[in-house]
Parts: C-alpha cells; sequence; structure tokens
C-alpha cells in the first residue's frame, strides 16, 4: 500500500515517499506536490526516497517534471537517499545526473 | 517448464498488481534479487502500457493477460496480451527520450532490461513476448 506525506518547513516542501512510485502512486499526491511547491513561500523541494524501492517510468515522469518547473521558477529540488534499486532504475535511464542527490537534510544549504 | 496465466483489468492499480503478483511466482524459482527487480520494472511497464494506450475508453471489460513461462535453469518468457489497439511495430520507438522528457520510457527501459523484445499479432489478440535468460547461479530450483 502507497504511503505518501507532505511536510512544509522553511520554505522546504518534503515529499516523503512511500515504498513505490509508480503509476498505481504517483496520481495520489502529484497535483498536491505541484500546487503546494507552485507557492511562493517554497523555495526547495526534497524527494525523500529513503522508504522507496520501486520507480518505474510514470514516477520518474513525475520526478522529472517537478524537477524541470521547480528549475525554471528559479527553486531547487534534491532527491533524498535513494536506494540502490532507485539509483539503478535513474542510471539505466541516464538520468542519475539529471538530479541532485543528496544523502543528509544538512547538505540543503 | 512452468507455466502461469494471470489476468487483470487494464488499470493502473491492477497493471501494476499483476508485476506484484508474477514476482511472487518467479520468486519461487529464481534467487537474483537483482533479475527480479528487473522483471518487476520491464513488466509494470508492458501492463501500464496496456493500461493506458491499449483501449480507447476504460472499462471493466477490458482484458488484460500475462502469460508466464518458466524453463529451469535457462531463461523465463513473458507474454503480456491484449484485445484492443495493439502497437505498431514501425511506430514503436526503442530509443532514449531527452532528460526532460516527461514520458517515453517505458519501451527504453523493456528492450534494454530483456534479451528478447517481439511483437505479435493473432488475430485481435495483441502481444509483446519478453524473453530473459537467467544464469544457472540465478535460480532457486533446476527443474
Amino acid at each position: 500500500m502507497a504511503y505518501e506525506r507532505i511536510i512544509i518547513s522553511d520554505g522546504i516542501l518534503t515529499l516523503e515517499c512511500g515504498e513505490e512510485i509508480t503509476i498505481e502512486t504517483v496520481h495520489e499526491f502529484k497535483d498536491d506536490v505541484e500546487e503546494k511547491s507552485n507557492s511562493s513561500d517554497i523555495n526547495t523541494v526534497v524527494a525523500n526516497l529513503s522508504e522507496a524501492r520501486f520507480l518505474d517510468s510514470s514516477g520518474i515522469g513525475f520526478l522529472v517534471s517537478l524537477n524541470s518547473r521547480l528549475k525554471r521558477n528559479g527553486k531547487r529540488m534534491f532527491l533524498l537517499r535513494p536506494s540502490e534499486h532507485i539509483c539503478k532504475t535513474l542510471d539505466l535511464v541516464r538520468l542519475i545526473s539529471f538530479f541532485t542527490i543528496i544523502q543528509d537534510e544538512r547538505e540543503i544549504v | 517448464m512452468h507455466k502461469f496465466v494471470l489476468e487483470a483489468v487494464p488499470n493502473p492499480e491492477e497493471s501494476r498488481e499483476i508485476a506484484r503478483q508474477a514476482i511472487t511466482i518467479l520468486k519461487r524459482f529464481i534467487s537474483d534479487e537483482n533479475i527480479l527487480h528487473d522483471i518487476d520494472l520491464v513488466l509494470t511497464e508492458a501492463c501500464s502500457n496496456v493500461a493506458r494506450h491499449a483501449y480507447e475508453h476504460r472499462a471493466d471489460c477490458n482484458r488484460l493477460e500475462l502469460n508466464i513461462t518458466i524453463v529451469p535453469p535457462e531463461y523465463i518468457v513473458l507474454e503480456i496480451a491484449d484485445w484492443g489497439r495493439g502497437l505498431c511495430s514501425e511506430s514503436i520507438d526503442f530509443s532514449m527520450p531527452s532528460p526532460e522528457a516527461v514520458g517515453g520510457r517505458g519501451m527504453f527501459i523493456m528492450s534494454k532490461l530483456m534479451d528478447n523484445f517481439e511483437l505479435i499479432k493473432n488475430e485481435n489478440k495483441n502481444i509483446i513476448k519478453l524473453t530473459r535468460k537467467v544464469k544457472e547461479d540465478q535460480w532457486l530450483t533446476k527443474e
């Protein structure tokens, strides 16, 4: 079962992703994340992938779209602690360097 | 040789669920977690493709069928079938889209992770046939 949570604090929107980011789960939080990250109060989005174990092309499309839109608006996006399987999938579709990957929230300055 | 047939209504939820059910079956035969993850991803892409593109309208009478053939200790075959529009072999694009592209990665993922990719049209039935070789030491069973 998918479980996602959105936390907003000090201009940072953190999306706590569940175990899967897929065609099945993306629609549950996509609109909410996009709407909230459009707010002028938000300057950074962190997708916390530490619990995520599975990412498909629908999930990739969501992350790519969000990253591109935030960049266009002068905002930042980070992928936090993606697992080996998530990194392997991002590497397979040649997006591992497209995203800014961090292992610790303290890397956000 | 072992054969299994799974069926689903091609919508986002069931197309992901049928891939999960297939992995539960394959775990009885294959020990390698990376191969299981690859197959999970490929099946999710193939079944999602049916859910998104095969049928003009979403309806409970639409069908998605997955045939799994397991041949220890050599290979597995996955056949994903629908009775909708089907894919035109000439218009399929296996290339990688630009990094900013939101979609279009499914076919690339399937082609990269499987050893063989085949499109079959059998009257009204459209089949994507995917084959993956599995090394001898990656099986749980030899029969």
